[in-house]
């Protein structure tokens, strides 16, 4: 039996292990998280979910389907991932076939008082409160980029909260081809925040804007805007942010898949560069969580030998990245949007460093040894997306464990005392 | 016309850097060029620990004259180099390692190197993450550890830099820059580390790969730079693989634990299984250190000679080219020695010490096989 290993119990990877085990291969699917969901379908277990989650949650229970949840993979050499897991330390796992979901994160881009308490992501703040942080009463301002605004106003509003606005940067004109386009291209709802409508609709909406700055003591008071002229200031206890997300290539890079714009580059089978290696989700492009479950069905049929069926989901899949396409291009990034951050403003949160030290280097590798920027505990994980946006540095090269990890965990249980 | 300088220093790491500073100091107009940027060398991706070595007395001499240059620097400018007096401790784990500590320690007191030799009792109650049964080691009180890239462009100050200027060719007091362009002057210096033999094609050096990892922040875990004797045996010994190991405190709380030899051409990527002997080899030392997050891991090319000395001084094959290469595993400590040494050469300056164990011309005499 074909052994397909998927990393990413997200939409993607859900769809791809479905469709592999029903393929007659022998699936084990890991994920870090302690459930499946992924970012959007992210669910604690206690409240019912919605619907169609619930198909994918039953689909998942194919007998060839192996779930393991906690698990980390922290490095790949072909034909092994070395896997972290919060039960047993490390593990190595084997695979023939290995399908790569491990979608995307946030783009956080600091402005000055970004680092009060009470300023975050919007992914995370969607997933805290998904978690149970009571947000009741309490005012928060939505802001960045995207159609996962309205889903995170939609979820803290359904949870108590009073969304004292949304400030999509995309201009009004982008939106309403945005609109319109996603109308003609999918009559159904493409993305699930239409759902939480009746929530955010009365939360007043300021297309064009973007923050300036948070102010507070020990944690955020005020939030100012910005549309480039005018500005204006609200109070609020909490900031909830997010200018779209960027996909998460380490794995795929460290495999040696290859990238293109930060994309791993995958064919018509969702085939990466190396034979043995497929991908699906936000990895290949950020298109929303249909285009992710395609991806994945497609993946997950061609890596267990049945590819002939994935031909099936051609027409769908062109449908759904013509979508992505005009996803990407109605909320791209304004480049006003460089200014965000002062010269105070802390870009590395690890080692303490300000857009003034950073701006005047010239790529991260100099950043890196003149500043120690990325060189701290999240090793750049969290600012050198930032600084590739602000100052287009290109990423470092990715270097084993992707995750910090216990040094005994790093040592192949073979090796003795190590003495040559 | 192009500009006519004194001296051409061809590779902004730590040896050049230190090179180019003598030289300036010394009244000459020096521009310092690099195909990337000061210190993203093997420089960038090193340790920093400045060691007085005894593996001959010509490396004893090299290093000891460049660690006290170190601690005169390093002291006016602490902050800049992140200097860190935290000395070295040469572990030893059996009786035969005992012994060589005894001797280890006569020959650095002939040399006026302050050292102290611990029984099993006071290392543990210095360093007591060390395993319990190691037998005591060898505390060199004066070694201490800088920050590379800090302290490469902390050298440069003051100096004219081309960055992202590589040389393809060195002719007679002259050199060819990758866009085509010539520079001219009277003094060329070869300062390429692992990579001097693309433009000076007879150096035998060759680039022997290392590994680090560097870890999250655990203050006070180690307070010296910890090193197994054994590793003298693992720099010594030209086998194609081994481990050693070796800890270095940083100031942020955080380790670099390392060290790896292997000769691999220059294929940067993280070989698992020497970064495993190595982890492993740490914790047969540290058992505690397999609790100690690691965040990330990396590689770097020591830039090895057949002898392992350096090469530094006149290269008369080609007329005004000087070589200031081939430091291995100790470039960061012998640096400064080097740079000393090179303009005593040029400026026909009594020398600090003897040159004549590092002349590079001494490959010349005696072609390795
Ligand atoms: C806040 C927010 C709101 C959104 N709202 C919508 C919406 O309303 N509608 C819509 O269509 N789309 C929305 N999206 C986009 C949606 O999340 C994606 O389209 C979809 O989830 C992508 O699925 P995926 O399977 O590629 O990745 P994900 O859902 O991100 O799943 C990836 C999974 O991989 C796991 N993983 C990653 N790396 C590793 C590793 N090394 N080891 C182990 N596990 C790993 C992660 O834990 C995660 O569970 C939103 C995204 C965000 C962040
Ligand atoms: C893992 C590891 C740990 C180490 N730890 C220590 C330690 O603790 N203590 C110690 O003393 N030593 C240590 N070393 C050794 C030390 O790092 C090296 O000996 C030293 O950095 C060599 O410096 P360099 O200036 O000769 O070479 P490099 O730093 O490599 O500098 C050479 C420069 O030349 C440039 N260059 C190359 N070709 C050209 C060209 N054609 N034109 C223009 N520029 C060019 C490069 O871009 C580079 O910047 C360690 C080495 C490794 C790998």
């Amino acid at each position: 039996m074909t052994k397909v290993v998927v990393v990413g119990a997200g939409p993607a990877g859900m769809a791809a292990s479905w469709q592999s085990a029903r393929s007659g291969a022998e699936v084990t699917l890991l994920d870090a998280n302690p459930r499946a969901g992924g970012q959007i379908w992210r669910h604690t277990g206690a409240s019912p979910v919605p619907p169609k989650i619930r198909v994918w949650l039953k689909r998942l229970e194919h007998p060839h389907i192996n779930l393991r949840f906690g698990c980390s993979v922290i490095d790949i050499q072909d034909p092994i991932l070395k896997v972290h897991s919060e039960a047993g330390g490390l593990e190595e796992v084997s695979f023939d076939q290995l399908i790569l979901a491990p979608g995307a994160q946030e783009l956080l881009i600091p402005f000055p008082g970004w680092t009060l308490p009470n300023v975050m992501g919007a992914g995370g703040a969607l997933a805290l409160v998904k978690g149970g942080m009571p947000v009741k009463g309490l005012r928060i301002l939505v802001a960045g980029s995207g159609p996962l605004l309205f889903a995170v106003a939609g979820n803290l509003a359904k949870a108590g909260a009073k969304i004292i606005g949304i400030a999509e940067q995309a201009t009004w004109w982008s939106l309403v081809k945005f609109g319109m386009g996603t109308t003609l291209l999918n009559p159904a709802k493409l993305w699930e925040g239409v759902g939480y409508a009746r929530h955010y609709l009365p939360s007043p909406f300021f297309p064009g804007t973007w923050i300036m700055e948070a102010q507070g003591d020990s944690q955020v008071r005020e939030i100012t805007l910005t549309n480039g002229s005018r500005r204006r200031t609200f109070e609020c206890d909490l900031v909830a942010c997010g200018y779209g997300l960027v996909p998460s290539s380490s794995l795929a890079e460290l495999a040696g898949c290859h990238q293109e714009n930060n994309l791993t580059v995958a064919d018509r089978f969702q085939r990466t560069s190396v034979e043995n290696i497929f991908c699906a989700g936000e990895i290949t492009g950020i298109g929303g969580v249909e285009l992710a479950i395609t991806e994945g069905e497609i993946a997950g049929l061609a890596a267990s030998g049945s590819e002939t069926r994935a031909g099936a989901y051609v027409t769908r899949l062109k449908k759904q990245r013509k979508f992505s396409r005009l996803l990407n291009r109605s909320f791209s990034l304004r480049d006003q949007l460089k200014n965000m951050p002062d010269e105070n403003t802390i870009i590395c949160r690890c080692e303490d460093i300000t857009y003034g030290q950073l701006k005047r280097l010239e790529d991260q590798c100099s950043a890196k040894l003149y500043t120690r920027s990325g060189m701290g505990p999240c090793q750049g994980r969290m600012c050198a997306n930032a600084l590739k946006f602000l100052l287009g540095w290109e990423l470092n090269k990715v270097r084993p464990p992707i995750f910090p990890a216990r040094i005994g965990d790093l040592i192949s249980k073979s090796i003795g005392n190590g003495s040559a | 016309m192009t500009p006519k300088y004194d001296a051409i220093v061809i590779g902004a790491g730590i040896v050049g850097a230190a090179c180019a500073r003598e030289l300036h100091q010394a009244g000459m107009n020096v521009v310092a060029l690099d195909a990337f940027k000061v210190g993203c060398g093997t420089t960038g991706g090193s340790m920093g620990h400045v060691v007085v070595m005894d593996d001959s007395d010509a490396q004893l001499h090299l290093t000891s004259l460049s660690r006290d240059l170190w601690k005169n620097l390093a002291e006016e400018h602490a902050e800049a180099v992140e200097y860190n007096p935290c000395g070295t401790i040469w572990v030893a784990a059996d009786e035969e390692e005992m012994e060589a500590v005894h001797s280890k320690a006569r020959n650095y007191l002939d040399h006026d190197i302050s050292v102290q030799v611990l029984d099993a009792s006071s290392l543990y109650s210095l360093e007591p993450n060390l395993r319990e049964d190691l037998k005591g080691g060898l505390r060199v009180v004066d070694d201490c550890v800088i920050y590379p890239p800090y302290s490469s462009r902390l050298l440069l100050e003051g100096i004219e830099l081309r960055e992202n200027s590589r040389v393809t060719r060195i002719l007679p007091h002259q050199i060819q820059l990758e866009d085509g362009t010539t520079l001219e002057s009277d003094i060329v210096i070869n300062a390429c580390g692992a990579a001097a033999p693309q433009i000076t094609p007879e150096l035998p050096i060759q680039p022997r790969k290392g590994h680090l990892v560097i870890t999250d922040r655990y203050p006070e875990f180690c307070r010296h730079q910890l090193v197994e004797l054994g590793y003298l045996k693992s720099a010594h010994k030209m086998e194609k693989e081994s481990v050693a190991f070796n800890i270095q405190p940083r100031l942020s709380g955080q380790y670099l634990v390392g060290s790896s030899r292997e000769f691999a051409g220059w294929d940067d990527g993280v070989n698992r299984s020497v970064l495993g002997r190595m982890l492993s080899r740490a914790c047969h030392y540290m058992p505690k250190l397999k609790d100690l997050m690691a965040l990330r891991s990396w590689t770097g090319f020591r830039p090895a000679t057949p002898d392992k000395l350096p090469l530094i001084g006149q290269w008369p094959q080609v007329a005004g080219l000087y070589i200031a290469a081939g430091h291995e595993g100790l470039g960061i400590t012998s640096s400064l020695g080097t740079a000393r040494l090179l303009a005593d050469e040029i400026l026909g300056r009594k020398p600090a010490i003897d040159p004549a164990p590092y002349r590079a011309t001494r490959i010349l005499e005696n072609p390795p096989e």
